[in-house]
């Protein structure tokens, strides 16, 4: 039998994440952790979300849950037209390889592959699915503004480089959502910047929606729209009117 | 301090099962230490015991004859502490109609208790005064034939059969192994020892009031060699046939070579396994130190000393030593219970002594202490010196060197899958150099003893095989107590199922080297016998040294007598005044016991003989006909005892058991040891690259690829380690047979090619057992935690 991930979403919509009456729950001995509450949200396809709120608010967990890496304690999340609640691990991997691009704080690239072999690694999962690749690691590496770097180590790259390697990486497969958490937050200014205008790009030239976490409200400022998050509860739903290009940001 | 404990106890919970894994590594080296110690100690307690319990003789005089009153006389001589005078007989025993078996008939007073040699009664009733028909049976020989109380035995007395009834089972520290001879291999059910009153030996076998045997005990502070000398001069007239002193009696000599050997099992073994384990802790807590390189970084920037650092580590390796020799010196005594018990019944010791040695546990914890603070002391200094900027930074060990591909793929890419699930391994092996090392370090050792036990066994199976295939090429062998004609040896050769015999005379000799003198037997034989398959180091061969009349000996001899090809000894027999000189024109390589060979022609000096003689046959049966042919010569005049190859073979597999028994007790050893070492250092692999993987996991690995890449990883690492571990074990074989070599044995250690399958599929199921537990680890990783901790 073949995993239901695979098949095509019957029912196309234009929401590529939709959260109905969410909730998580951490068990802490006695005491009961409430790190999301009656998150209800939908998110359309091609547009690019910052969530804010202070720490210890949820965001982290609220990625996790869109991304597959964690599971809801109540509620239905539908990503893509699949409803992932009750996925098991192995569906949720196969989620994770195809349908989502991951951005971490601190790159999280594999230390020994080189820049190419990073983005190609991505794409190698994609193929044990039977896709065939439709790019090539060096034109996703020159898309990111790195092909001078090919062949280098993570070690060897700069933050905001290794962090545009992850983006390369994350984009390969063609994912049908980024996901970044605090994907700036370790970079200086100017390598932050640099990252935000390459997600960016991608969202507009190739529709990819990207939802990046942050408790930097310039930064949310690029977003289409801002999600506010206080206490594990969706605060606020903050539409802008005039996203802020990522090369006039100011932090 | 308080928060030093409080930390190293957290540690210890985060990595419970890798750091109880040390412990019952360090509790197997105690374990064993504690074990081969005691029960050596044991071993050695019961026997001196027992000989000191029964007043082993310090010497004994055999004579032809003489009459009792000389036992006054010895027992005046100037440093006698005590001696008895005994009539010892050796004749046959009709076992049933067929098998036959030799006996030994020792008188014995029956009215007061033996002053030397004294026997302990295990069962049943002391002999009667005056009771011709009561005898008392040595015990290993009752257990063997199943001879017990009331039951009869049937003795040949000058060609008629008497029947004994046996009265009691005894034990005697002459015979705690019965045989007649040094270095003989002891056939339990073909020997027995036989004690019945004195004068009822002496009307038995019409010899009235003689003596022919006297043990004698020396006071303490006498110089036993002037006692012996006085002594030997008091029984001079009555013809001394030979004086064996305590250290040569057959039986105890034997006994001391067990406990010899023995000795160096529990030095080696022990040291091996606490050097594992030491070895496997000081990479776990290595890896400790690097992978909490950022809170040892944060501790000092917080203003922790390095010594409060240091202390911290060495109290993880304290607390390790200190539960594991806990854990150990508990096991261990179990363990030395039960090995002592089986020596006790193997070497047939009366007398079981088993203690606590206050020394041994307070060396196990001492060893243990020093050993792990040892391991820990190298990694815990480097984390004090850890500067703290330095400790928070990437962990060097972490990537690849000089960033570029590695040499491997660079030599091999083009065949190699270019895959990257396939090349991740490999660059993981490389990346951290001193992890893989330590891997294959950790491989390697956790093989030494693997591939030592199985050594062990090859090497007895290849001494077994070479024994009775190469060196002993007879079937039969049947010794006389007069000597046999031409006439005789043909009447056999045309028996049933004869197919060949070749006569010889065996001659008891005491060989004088320049420093040294060796007593044994030398067997005379025509050039052309070929009962005996000789191996010669150096020399002539065989036939050309007896055509010369040389004398061939063994290499153990040799050295003992400090003596090349070409020296010449002296020797000395109960048959001639003047000593005789034998050229060595040949040195053998034998294994078992040191049989040494001249012409017949040769050996008619040294019995003073103007005629060639003969006083053994050896022959080639055919197998059918054994138990026939075996009758017939019992049937012979003067014959003293028939030794088939067949119950040798039996009884030598039996003799090892032992052996076998230890190996057993070695390969739970090593496979215990195997199994944490891999599985400690497999699981540090994974517990440092918990981030990699997860992140890994997250942008959509799976679970049976990620499997995979460990198990590749571990597969290559395990190609370099097994060889490395396959040659250090046979090393370490190579030495301890070294130093167990000795008179009686000469041990070579021997690795059969399908011990190597044995060995290679062995450690790869372990290799692969132990790396589920890391596997499941994986498994098991919280992505959302992991992913976010900082390395
Ligand atoms: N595994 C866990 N067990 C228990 N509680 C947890 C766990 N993970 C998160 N929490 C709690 O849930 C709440 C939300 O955590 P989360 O990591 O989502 O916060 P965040 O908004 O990402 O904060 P930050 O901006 O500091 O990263 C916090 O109170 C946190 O302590
Ligand atoms: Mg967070």
């Amino acid at each position: 039998m073949k995993a239901p991930v695979t098949q095509q979403a019957t029912t196309t919509t234009d929401n590529i994440a939709v959260l109905r009456d969410v909730y998580k729950t951490y068990q802490m001995g006695e005491v009961e952790i409430h790190a999301l509450r009656e998150v209800d949200l939908e998110i359309r396809r091609g547009e690019f979300i910052a969530i804010l709120g202070p720490s210890g608010s949820g965001k982290t967990t609220l990625l996790n849950l869109l991304g597959g890496i964690d599971t809801p304690s109540r509620g239905s999340i539908v990503i893509d037209g699949q409803d992932i609640s009750g996925f098991n691990r192995k569906q949720l991997t196969i989620l994770r390889r195809e349908k989502i691009g991951f951005i971490f704080q601190f790159f999280n690239l594999i230390p020994t592959l080189t820049a190419k072999e990073n983005v190609e690694y991505a794409l190698e999962l994609e193929a044990r699915q039977g896709v065939k690749p439709k790019r090539d690691a060096a034109t996703l590496l020159d898309m990111v503004g790195l092909k001078e770097r090919l062949d280098h180590f993570p070690f060897q790259l700069s933050g905001g480089e290794q962090q545009r390697v992850a983006v390369a990486r994350a984009i390969a497969k063609e994912p049908a959502l980024i996901l970044g958490d605090e994907p700036t937050g370790n970079l200086d200014f100017r390598m932050g910047k640099l990252v935000l205008k390459t997600l960016k790009e991608v969202n507009v030239a190739e529709g990819t929606t990207c939802i990046i976490v942050t408790h930097n409200m310039p930064i949310a400022q690029i977003a289409d729209r801002i999600i506010h998050i206080r206490d594990g509860e969706v605060a606020e739903i903050e539409t802008v009117e005039n996203p802020v290009p990522p090369e006039d940001v100011s932090w | 301090m308080r928060m030093s404990l409080l930390k190293t106890w957290r540690d210890f919970k985060v990595r419970k099962a890798q750091f109880s894994a040390l412990i019952i590594l360090v509790a197997l080296g105690i374990a064993s230490y504690v074990a081969f110690i005691t029960s050596y100690n044991n071993l050695n307690a019961s026997a001196d015991f027992a000989n000191e319990q029964l007043k082993l003789a310090d010497f004994t005089v055999r004579i032809i004859g003489a009459p009792r009153g000389v036992v006054e006389k010895v027992r005046h001589v100037n440093g006698v502490r005590a001696v008895e005078g005994r009539l010892i007989v050796d004749t046959g025993l009709d076992l049933t109609e067929e098998d036959q078996a030799q006996a030994r008939i020792i008188g014995i007073p029956a009215d007061r208790e033996l002053a030397v040699n004294d026997i302990i009664l295990l069962e049943g009733s002391p002999i009667q005064k005056g009771d011709s028909r009561t005898c008392l049976l040595q015990n290993k020989f009752a257990e063997e034939t199943g001879k017990g109380i009331g039951d009869t035995l049937t003795i040949r007395v000058s060609g008629e059969k008497k029947i004994l009834r046996i009265s009691g089972i005894a034990a005697s520290p002459e015979y705690f192994f019965a045989m007649r001879q040094k270095g003989e291999i002891p056939i339990p059910k073909e020997f027995a020892v036989i004690f019945m009153e004195q004068r009822e030996v002496e009307k038995f076998f019409g010899r009235p009031s003689t003596y022919n045997d006297f043990a004698v005990r020396v006071i303490d502070v006498a110089d036993r060699s002037l006692v012996i000398d006085k002594v030997e001069d008091v029984l001079e007239p009555y013809r001394i046939v030979e004086t064996v002193k305590r250290e040569d009696q057959p039986s105890n000599f034997s006994l001391r070579e067990e406990i010899k050997q023995n000795e160096q099992i529990a030095n080696t073994m022990p040291t091996l396994i606490l050097f594992i384990s030491a070895l496997a802790l000081y990479i776990a807590l290595s890896r400790l130190v690097q992978s909490q390189r950022g809170e040892i970084g944060l501790a000092k920037a917080l203003g922790y000393s390095d010594g409060q650092i240091l202390v911290q580590y060495l109290l993880f390796a304290l607390f390790i030593a200190l539960a594991g020799s806990g854990l150990g010196i508990v096991l261990g005594q179990y363990m030395a219970k039960a090995i002592t018990q089986m020596y006790i019944d193997l070497l047939n010791i009366p007398i079981l002594k088993h203690q606590l040695y206050p020394e041994v546990i307070i060396g196990a914890v001492v060893l243990s202490t020093v050993f792990c603070l040892l391991a820990g002391l190298v990694p815990a200094l480097a984390s004090a010196r850890l500067l703290p900027v330095q400790a928070m930074r990437f962990d060097p060990n972490l990537t690849l060197t000089k960033g570029r591909v590695t040499l491997i793929e660079r030599l091999f890419g083009w065949i190699l899958p270019s895959t990257l699930t396939f090349r991740m391994p490999i660059r993981n092996i490389s990346r951290a150099r001193k992890r893989s090392a330590y891997t294959v370090i950790g491989i390697a050792f956790s093989l030494i003893l693997t591939v030592a036990t199985w050594s062990m066994f090859d090497s007895i199976d290849y001494m077994m095989k070479r024994q009775f295939d190469e060196i002993e090429r007879y079937d039969m062998v049947a010794v006389f107590g007069r000597e046999i004609t031409n006439a005789q040896v043909l009447t056999v050769d045309k028996w049933k199922g004869v197919e060949n015999v070749q006569p010889a005379l065996q001659v008891p000799v005491m060989l004088e080297g320049p420093g040294t003198q060796h007593e044994g037997i030398v067997t005379a034989v025509w050039p052309d016998a070929s009962f005996h398959g000789f191996t010669i180091i150096e020399g002539e061969d065989f036939a050309t040294v007896f055509k010369k009349n040389g004398l061939i000996i063994p290499e153990g001899i040799a050295k003992k007598l400090e003596v090349e090809v070409g020296d010449i000894l002296m020797a000395d027999t109960p048959f001639i005044d003047e000593k005789e000189a034998l050229k060595v024109m040949a040195v053998s390589d034998e294994q078992l016991g040191t049989p040494m060979f001249t012409s017949l022609e040769q050996s008619k000096k040294l019995i003073r003989s103007g005629t060639i003689v003969y006083n053994s046959l050896y022959l080639d049966v055919d197998q059918r006909w054994e138990k026939n042919v075996e009758e017939q010569l019992h049937d012979l005049p003067g014959i003293i005892q028939v030794q088939m190859i067949s119950t040798f073979k039996a009884v030598f597999e039996d003799y090892m058991a032992f052996m076998y028994f230890f190996g057993a007790v070695l390969f739970g050893f090593a496979f215990a040891m195997a199994f944490i070492v891999i599985y400690n250092t497999f699981t540090a692999n994974v517990i440092e690259r918990t981030r990699e993987i997860a992140t890994m996991m997250t942008i959509g690995e799976d679970r049976s690829h990620l499997a995979l890449m460990i198990t590749l990883e571990n597969l290559i690492l395990a190609m370099v380690g097994i060889p490395f571990g396959i040659y250090l074990g046979i090393e370490a074989m190579s030495a301890m047979f070294e130093s167990m070599t000795s008179e009686a044995y000469t041990l070579k250690a021997a690795l059969y090619v399908q011990s190597y399958f044995g060995i290679i599929g062995s450690i790869m199921i372990i290799l692969l057992l132990s790396e589920i537990p890391p596997i499941l680890r994986i498994f098991r990783i919280n992505l959302a935690e992991a992913i976010k901790t900082l390395d």
